[in-house]
């Protein structure tokens, strides 16, 4: 898919008819595009005048919350002052409308979708009024649709609606990528679901789940005594499981929330270069805190599993050698009988009625009843080859005792590194805080603003340790209604009830575990394929300092991002903050590039503002790479990310075909003005 | 290995719940600091022992049965009983008596619970009062239990 042109009337910032022709619409031919311009002035609705035209409004409504797109209530399409003039005048409606021309397997599509709006009663109301999709084949014949759903069948086969937006990268998504915690996860599991698209198989779960729960309400009815109590526990375990999930889901949109709400505070801290710099250092030092954290809570967690369980053992040490030596002077003590040979002896003594001095033994005497207790010894007790088995156990528990104690000793110094980082974190954090209050005089505003970025900062930070919590509670209940149901099971088998019923949950519990198995194996294959894609690109993308120090990216499993040296050591919390942008480009691209399946990275990519925390030595090579990645390129730039320096290396790369400036002359009055790139110099 | 057979291995009823808490937590969880009773119990019998004294239970109660301690954990606890007796008489005696076993580990972990509280809240009742105010964090807790741990068993000298 190539993209030529896109016409926007009316269409939000965009007052009378503004047009964009794309470079790189035939191969060779220079492929990079920039739209520059200011903050608001429009760079990202040229993103979504296009998935508008292609897809709808509802597209628009998916992002609701993203600051980027602006909320759902303020999703105005048609330009207000469009609409004020009509108010004023003819008061007969604007039409806004989204032209988008591409070329896709030969064939030219052009996508039409109009709005009408007019203001009513102080508040303006939205109607779409047109939508034709023509294509023309390449003998010039062309084909008219205009019905709905066969223009989505139409586009939907060119780029699937669900992975539209991951041809968007905009400082949010490269934000949550960013972050190693719960928002990462998400939207690494997001875009691989995604990309997979695999509603149908998720559906199909759930449907089979709600079977299930229903057989297992029906199964009480046949239960009694211990199978009624073990029915009853696994009920139990299974509400608290879905009160976990509910309240992890409930965290995890809070979470979300206090993201968005970040995002949009820091957006209005901006303005201020030198808080700008403070507040990067900070959310850097607070990425790597999180890390931080995370490692102290696996490796705590681990010690947990590992150590805790031999404790008495590490303590028994000393004692151990003790009863070693013991058994080894006492294996030398030839003069003790033992119990076999001390049995047999009193049994013989006994059957002879005399004693070892010769003297009879009188039946009912302490002597003969001291034989009689030896005679009776147990059998089984202890013998010599026994004890030296005891000996060995010993030996081997000293063994093992050394290489435990070595182990925790690993462990807990890890765990004191980790705490003496987070400490120097805190502590660098503390000081960044206080920095940022001394920069006075500033207006209240920004205080405010500050101090509402530290406690969300600390909401966020409270609310990632409640979602980890909740994790480990529901790994540890599942647990526990696997072994309930086990038990369950064979009390339901042994006393033969409810046979038929237990049987059909048994195949509906096959059912849904076949089709989660082969769900988690897509989700894995594509994770896999996704870390190769990521890894290659970042190849690409790192400068040769960053190369020597990364070798790969990977997809945990937990769908956390790492980085992995040459050695295969984990070094994500390590690297630099740039470097850490790079990766998350890097994985991003191959989202968008495995999404687009065998037909390669065929829609252009829309990066807006994605040079964000990268020193300029990584920006200027990104700026040579990055049009290599793809067939369009399409930077949205403000004249910080776009400066002298890096226009002249894009201009240097012979790639740069087109160059748009949004200038706004009045509000709500954005327009494009098409300039030559060679002639451009930035202001700064 | 020795067998341990089918006793009660009882704990006295104040300590109930440090040993409640070591394994559920407060408010109650599927994990706390030990995995098993056991593991705290043979921890406090060898602490106890190390410390070279035994005190007699308290208002008894049932911790768990004899049987489920592991091979490793039976060893320890025979070595605590060989210690006992002052490595005098014939080990088989020792080994043979699997209630004296654990009569004599009761005694040594009343003891170490009494040591390990003292060392590391101040008393066992300081250590309570933590538990129902439920400020004792238990990843801390279990860091500082290992280094306990770690740092008395290298200095460790057994005590008769």
């Amino acid at each position: 898919m190539r993209i030529r042109r896109l016409v926007m009337e009316n269409f939000r910032q965009f007052y009378g008819r503004q047009e964009i022709d794309f470079a790189g619409v035939r191969d060779g031919e220079p492929n990079v595009t920039v739209i520059f311009g200011e903050n608001g002035r429009g760079k990202t609705t040229t993103f979504r005048a296009l998935l508008f035209a292609l897809y709808g409004r509802s597209i628009l409504e998916d992002e609701e919350g993203n600051p980027k797109f602006g909320r759902k209530a303020d999703l105005g399409l048609v330009n207000r002052i469009a609409l004020e003039e009509d108010l004023a005048s003819a008061r007969q409606g604007v039409a806004a409308r989204v032209e988008v021309e591409f070329l896709y397997e030969e064939k030219t599509y052009n996508i039409i979708r109009g709005i009408a709006g007019i203001i009513h009663d102080g508040q303006v109301v939205e109607e779409e009024v047109e939508l034709k999709l023509i294509i023309t084949l390449p003998d010039g014949n062309t084909r008219v649709i205009q019905d709905e759903n066969e223009i989505k069948m139409e586009i939907d086969q060119v780029l699937d609606r669900r992975i539209a937006h991951y041809f968007l990268f905009d400082g949010e998504r490269i934000r949550r990528l960013t972050e190693a915690n719960e928002t990462q996860r998400d939207e690494v599991r997001r875009g691989i679901r995604n990309i997979l698209r695999i509603d149908t198989l998720n559906a199909a779960i759930q449907a089979l789940s709600d079977v299930e729960k229903e057989l297992h309400k029906e199964l009480k009815k046949f239960s009694k005594g211990e199978a009624l109590r073990i029915h009853n526990d696994l009920t139990d375990v299974r509400n608290r499981i879905e009160q976990v999930k509910s309240r992890l889901e409930c965290e995890k949109k809070s979470l979300d929330e206090l993201a968005r709400m970040e995002a949009e505070l820091e957006a209005a801290a901006n303005a201020f270069d030198v808080v700008n710099e403070k507040l990067n250092e900070k959310k850097a030092a607070e990425a790597v805190r999180e890390q931080h954290q995370e490692h102290l809570h696996e490796q705590l967690e681990r010690l947990h599993n590992n150590s805790m369980r031999s404790l008495g053992l590490l303590m028994a040490e000393e004692l151990l050698r003790q009863v070693q030596a013991y058994l080894a002077n006492f294996s030398a003590d030839d003069a003790y009988l033992p119990p076999v040979t001390r049995k047999r002896f009193a049994e013989r003594l006994i059957k002879e009625g005399l004693c070892i001095c010769g003297n009879r033994l009188e039946p009912g005497s302490d002597a003969v009843e001291c034989l009689r207790s030896w005679s009776e010894e147990d059998s089984g007790s202890p013998s010599i080859i026994e004890l030296n088995d005891f000996a060995r156990d010993v030996a081997v528990l000293l063994g093992r005792s050394a290489e435990l104690r070595k182990d925790a000793a690993a462990h807990l110094g890890t765990i004191a590194r980790l705490r003496e980082q987070i400490d120097s974190l805190n502590a660098r954090l503390k000081e960044l805080d206080e920095e940022l209050d001394s920069l006075a005089p500033q207006p209240g505003a920004v205080q405010e603003t500050l101090q509402r970025l530290r406690e969300l900062s600390e909401q966020k930070m409270h609310l990632n340790t409640k979602i980890a919590n909740y994790n480990k509670q529901l790994e540890d209940l599942v647990q526990e209604k696997n072994e309930l149901d086990r038990q369950y099971d064979e009390e339901l088998k042994r006393n033969k009830i409810g046979e038929e019923v237990r049987k059909q949950k048994e195949l509906v519990v096959r059912a849904i575990r076949a089709l989660e198995k082969a769900r988690d194996t897509f989700q894995h294959e594509v994770a896999e394929q996704l870390a190769v894609e990521a890894t290659r690109i970042l190849k690409q993308l790192l400068d040769p300092e960053g190369q020597q120090v990364i070798d790969r990216i990977v997809v945990n499993h937990d769908w956390s991002l790492e980085v992995l040296d040459p050695h295969g050591l984990p070094i994500l919390s390590g690297i630099s903050a740039g470097q850490r942008q790079v990766v998350s480009l890097a994985f991003i691209t191959a989202i968008a590039r495995v999404a687009s399946g065998e037909r390669g990275a065929n829609m252009p990519l829309f990066m807006d503002t994605p040079f964000g925390r990268l020193s300029g030595k990584h920006r200027d090579h990104l700026i040579r790479i990055l049009p290599s990645l793809t067939p369009q390129w399409v930077l949205l730039a403000t004249d910080t990310e776009l400066t002298r320096v890096e226009a002249q290396i894009l201009k240097e790369t012979g790639r740069w075909g087109k160059l748009y400036v949004l200038q706004q002359p009045r509000r709500y009055v954005s327009q494009l003005v098409h300039r030559e790139p060679a002639l451009f110099t930035p202001t700064r | 290995m020795v067998n341990l057979g089918f006793h009660s291995v009882r704990i006295s009823g104040e300590y109930e719940r440090i040993y409640n808490f070591l394994l559920r937590g407060s408010p109650p969880r599927i994990k706390s600091v030990f995995p098993q009773h056991t593991h705290t119990f043979v921890l406090m019998a060898v602490v106890g022992c190390m410390s070279g004294n035994r005190t007699e239970l308290r208002s008894p109660k049932e911790l768990l049965k004899a049987q489920y301690f592991s091979e490793e954990e039976t060893t320890i606890l025979t070595s605590i009983a060989l210690h006992a007796k002052g490595f005098s008489t014939y080990p088989s005696e020792v080994l043979r008596n699997s209630k004296e076993i654990i009569t004599l580990a009761e005694q040594y972990a009343d003891y170490g619970m009494q040591v390990f509280c003292n060392e590391l809240f101040g008393s066992p009742e300081a250590f309570v009062k933590l538990i129902e105010t439920e400020s004792v964090e238990l990843q801390e807790l279990t860091a500082d239990m290992l280094k306990w741990v770690l740092s008395k068993s290298s200095t460790a000298q057994l005590k008769d």
